[in-house]
């Protein structure tokens, strides 16, 4: 069951600089990135008729999207979904569209961490584990664990870095622009074994947003707008961590939600049908974890692809063109609709030296979570219009 | 009536600090000999635990009908510790619990009181625990010294490994070691002065009156244990009784795991277990304001060598790593989790916390930790058992060493640990990071979490498998 699909079109995109943004407040990049989205769909914000707005930890409510933006009156919900929250939100306004609710809606997700310093909110709802946990030591035990079952070591991960961070250097608003080299990465401090600090993104501060409508509706605003195919979430229970049947070397929840969604679109061969993938890169174990769960290549096999650079962005399946949650940032609330917003832009011809060629279908996926612990993959794909 | 000593258990640290560190650190003299260190998520509750798990898994009947804890170092000045241990062992509610304190006669106080619940009924099982993890001031006599470590024994009915045949108290308001809310540290005074009238006249005039209490000779005794603050004083002070220092005295423990205070004269006896035979007498003597004696008849050989206590596997370790340990450098790390006391939560993890309960299901078996309501494998509600995971052995599944969480101790290692039926994921400890590796043993020990607020969480942890233990 796809109700989703070719039911709505994205007419405007924005995204504000993404990084450690100490002169911006969050109601800054909001009104950056909206404005951007409002100026590109040439939609008048008093005319938004409801609005989601994502967040992980920045604010309570959808006020915090009105406050900013003065919109007054009108339906906003804020929605928190771990670091998939921004997909998450985009799909609750899809369905708004696609149930007729609603004409024009508004999706915002930011995030501004780097006011807190280093002390983020681990508010987990378990005394038993408040404490000696950290998102790359959960991550890391994941990677530990595949290193030893297929044979590969920090060198496999550290390409990714590369690759991601001089993807990154090419786009004007990711937070870390430079390119690294594999020496670098393979001799970066260790965060949680085998984890470096380049096999880990960074918390970033910034803001996306993407306005939507019904398909029918789209050639009012622009001609190369683009459609949703599909937003599928899955979500874990946790068991990994107390159930000897994970093996720790993938996520279960992305590998359902993506067969799921290729079902639903018809895609029989992902690696070939994809032109351009943007994934959850928070560590670079979770990127390979994702060439293997949505099918890009074979279980275990990774290594093999990576080496030949299938992945890279004049490979035959670029992956985090824009140099991903490694490169240009990772803001929680925000990172789903970045993905989208560089999705959005290839399509429409407009990634500059970025650009891939003969766009036909784009996929997002976002993962909250830690392996072992549960965790929610979004996975969003779409088309052009 | 004779009460007697069922079994015994010990535990002693994994860490050892050798005198002449700390003699480097600061520049001073040494003698040779070194001392166990509690690890940073360890004190006197986590250790009386281990202790007691030693002891009751020496004993076939684990029943259990009071608890004593004794130590001059509890984590708490009001809150009854000896609660914590009883869940921490599992064992049940009814359980008679109470803690002995403020003495180096605490353990022998303890022991005082079981030897007359038993008296009293014959029937009943007292586990008493000596536990000491005292603090020293940096560049103190006393802190070349003072080790940490816990003792635990099983007194039920006669007749056991031993049997107490009598006591003798003396009590004297004499300070020789002392501490005040005022002050972080342990304090002493001139030690030639504490140790002449204090241990030396205090302990002569204590065992010479039991004696002719007892009316019994030095020579009567195959072996006395007892509390001393070092050879030198052990020896003189026993010597000038009559004592024979070869056949008569065991001086093992001092070098080799320290003064571990109110836990001290318990460990000693232990020692002088492996060198007894059926029928020989032991004198053991408490120390502290005073003196505790007691006359114990052997009643059966201990298959445990002379030394046992000390020779628990061991790692030394640096100067500085004690001063971590024991959170002796003031730091302000840039990192701090943010972690609230959250009272109700706690309280309502006690059993999966303490007593590391985890459910397993009664339609499919499925074990879970922690505890689950609906099972994931066959999804029946509220239809388990709860079971107990402390005493599973398991294997590394996976780990990490992670150096972004905080720690008095950094690096932190997490380890997800497959057992026969269940799976555990938690912090392990006592391991150096260049031993782990996927697959290696572990078994499970009862840690301090965290302090909140002055309020210890405890849980359990893995730590690598000791070769030989049971």
């Amino acid at each position: 069951m796809n109700d989703i699909m070719d039911k709505v079109a994205i007419i405007g995109m924005g995204c504000s600089k993404f990084g450690f943004n100490w002169a911006d407040s969050s109601d800054d990049m909001i009104i950056e990135a909206a404005y951007e989205a409002f100026d590109d769909a040439g939609v008048d914000p008093q005319n938004i008729q409801a609005a989601w707005v994502g967040t992980l930890i920045s604010g309570m409510m959808g006020i915090r999207l009105a406050r900013p933006l003065k919109l007054e009156g009108i339906p906003i919900i804020r929605v928190e979904n771990g670091c998939g929250t921004a997909i998450a939100a985009l799909r609750d306004a899809a369905l708004s569209i696609v149930s007729k609710t609603y004409d024009l809606v508004l999706v915002v997700g930011f995030e501004k961490f780097k006011d807190l310093g280093y002390n983020v909110v681990s508010n987990l709802d378990d005394v038993m584990y408040s404490h000696g946990r950290s998102a790359p030591g959960e991550y890391a035990l994941a990677a530990t664990r595949y290193f030893h079952t297929y044979g590969i070591d920090k060198e496999t991960l550290a390409k990714i870095a590369v690759k991601n961070h001089r993807n990154g250097c090419l786009h004007p608003k990711a937070h870390f622009r430079r390119e690294i080299t594999l020496e670098q990465a393979l001799s970066a401090p260790i965060i949680a074994w085998p984890l470096g600090l380049f096999d880990c993104c960074p918390r970033t501060d910034g803001a996306a947003a993407a306005i939507i409508c019904p398909h029918e509706l789209a050639d009012n605003y622009k001609s190369d707008y683009i459609l949703i195919k599909g937003i599928e979430i899955a979500t874990g229970a946790g068991m990994g961590r107390m159930s000897k049947s994970y093996d720790y070397c993938h996520w279960e929840e992305s590998f359902t939600a993506a067969n799921r969604i290729y079902e639903q679109i018809g895609i029989k061969e992902p690696a070939k049908e994809i032109s351009l993938a943007e994934v959850h890169d928070c560590f670079t174990i979770n990127e390979l974890f994702a060439y293997e769960d949505l099918g890009f290549c074979p279980r275990g096999q990774a290594k093999a692809y990576i080496d030949e650079g299938f992945f890279e962005r004049d490979g035959q399946l670029p992956v985090n063109v824009d140099g991903g949650l490694k490169s240009f940032g990772h803001p929680q609330g925000a990172t789903g609709i970045r993905m989208i917003y560089e999705l959005y832009n290839q399509f429409r011809g407009k990634a500059e030296k970025r650009q891939i060629q003969d766009m036909r279908l784009g996929l997002a996926q976002t993962v909250g979570g830690t392996p072992g612990f549960g965790g929610v993959s979004h996975i969003a794909i779409v088309g052009g219009g | 009536m004779a009460v007697g000593l069922r079994t015994y258990g010990v535990y002693i640290p994994t860490y050892r600090l050798q005198r002449e560190e700390i003699a480097k650190f600061w520049g001073t003299a040494y003698e040779p000999g070194e001392k166990a260190i509690a690890n940073f998520d360890e004190d006197a509750i986590t250790m009386a635990v281990e202790a007691a798990r030693d002891c009751l898994d020496n004993s076939d009947d684990k029943s259990v009908d009071v608890l004593y804890f004794a130590s001059t170092s509890s984590p708490y000045k009001e809150t009854t510790c000896a609660s914590f241990i009883a869940s921490a062992l599992d064992l049940p509610s009814e359980t008679c619990t109470a803690d002995f304190s403020n003495s180096l006669r605490a353990g022998t106080q303890a022991l005082y009181a079981a030897l007359n619940i038993v008296r009293n009924d014959k029937t009943k099982k007292v586990l008493v625990i000596a536990s000491d993890c005292r603090q020293p001031a940096p560049n103190s006599e006393l802190e070349l010294n003072l080790g940490d470590g816990a003792v635990a024994f099983l007194i039920g009915e006669s007749p056991g490994i031993g049997s107490f045949l009598d006591e003798y108290f003396y009590s004297e308001p004499f300070l020789e070691i002392w501490k005040v809310d005022e002050e972080d540290y342990l304090k002493t005074w001139d030690q030639t002065f504490t140790r002449a009238e204090g241990y030396k006249r205090v302990l002569k005039r204590g065992i010479t009156n039991a004696l002719n209490r007892f009316n019994l000779s030095t020579q009567q005794f195959a072996q006395i244990a007892t509390y001393y603050p070092s050879k030198r004083e052990l020896f003189s002070t026993l010597g000038d009784l009559g004592f024979e220092k070869k056949t008569q005295m065991y001086s093992g423990l001092i070098d080799s795991v320290g003064n571990t205070g109110c836990a001290m004269p318990l460990m000693s006896l232990i020692d002088a277990l492996g060198k007894v035979i059926p029928g020989d007498r032991v004198l053991l003597c408490g120390y502290g304001e005073g003196c505790d004696i007691f006359s114990i008849v052997i009643n059966e050989s201990v298959k445990t060598n002379s030394g046992k206590v000390a020779a628990e596997k061991h790692v030394l370790i640096p100067y500085k790593n004690y001063l971590k340990f024991r959170n002796l450098l003031k730091t302000e790390s840039p990192r701090s989790e943010s972690s609230d006391l959250l009272l109700p939560e706690l309280w309502r993890n006690i059993p999966q916390m303490l007593s590391f309960h985890a459910s397993k299901c009664n339609n499919c078996g499925t074990i879970h930790f922690p505890i689950q309501r609906i099972c994931s494998v066959c999804h029946s509600r509220d239809n388990f058992i709860e079971v107990r995971l402390s005493e599973k052995r398991g294997k590394v599944f996976t780990y990490t060493v992670d150096h972004l969480v905080p720690s008095p101790n950094p690096p932190t290692i997490r380890a997800v640990i497959d057992c026969d039926d269940a799976r555990v994921t938690c912090l392990m400890t006592d391991c150096e990071t260049e031993d782990l590796k996927i697959g290696m043993p572990v078994q499970m020990t009862f840690r301090k979490l965290e302090v909140t607020e002055g309020v210890r969480k405890y849980l359990w942890k893995c730590k690598p498998s000791r070769d030989g233990s049971k």
